[in-house]
């Protein structure tokens, strides 16, 4: 699934490891969202949604929506 | 010490003292066996001693899953599935050649470290959760 992930990281200037402490994850749970090998369950992006203060889709765009599909 | 992630500490502790018991009772037991060196009560309790070091691998496999975030519970479970599927794939196959195609006979017991071989195999090539 594609993410905001690492724009919205980078723009906060938080490392992975940071990201994931805040979360409650592993590092490696990060990277894989990042390079879209893992697919995060609903409990996960609400938990990344809150720690960037955004709406889940401004995270991970919903991809089922025509206006995202492009 | 804590146990930051992918919380595997304790596990690995538990890891190492498992295969321990596990290698040092079939050394006992190769060693015991012959010119009867052991009587067969001892053999036999030392054979469940292997069952359990094998028991309380696994289980102690389950509750490293179970603590883990959900990336890593999910490629765990994906590589344990594969690494089985190797085990009885290559287990059917070689029993078969065992039975009628007169290949050695090979001690059941074996499977075991090569679920674990395959699993160690597959981790390099298992990185993703999707289908």
């Amino acid at each position: 699934m594609k993410s905001r992930l690492k724009v919205l990281r980078a723009e906060r200037d938080w490392t992975q490891e940071q990201l994931s402490a805040a979360i409650g994850v592993s590092r490696q749970a990060i990277n894989a969202l990042e390079t879209e090998r893992h697919d995060p369950s609903l409990d996960l992006a609400y938990r990344i949604a809150a720690a960037f203060e955004l709406p889940v889709e401004q995270v991970f765009p919903n991809p089922h929506c025509r206006r995202n599909a492009s | 010490m804590t146990d930051g992630w992918p919380r595997s500490f304790s596990y690995t502790i538990g890891t190492v003292a498992n295969w321990a018991l596990f290698l040092f009772a079939v050394w006992l037991l190769s060693w015991g066996s012959g010119e009867g060196r052991l009587p067969q009560p001892a053999l036999w309790a030392i054979v469940l001693i292997v069952g359990v070091s094998v028991a309380a691998q696994f289980a102690a496999a389950y509750r490293l899953i179970a603590h883990q975030d959900e990336y890593i519970r999910a490629i765990t479970a994906k590589r344990i599935i594969a690494a089985t599927g190797l085990t009885l794939t290559a287990a059917v196959l070689w029993g078969l050649a065992e039975q009628f195609l007169g290949m050695p006979i090979l001690p059941m017991w074996v499977i075991y470290p090569l679920f674990w071989g395959l699993f160690g195999a597959a981790t390099p090539f298992i990185r993703d959760t999707r289908p």
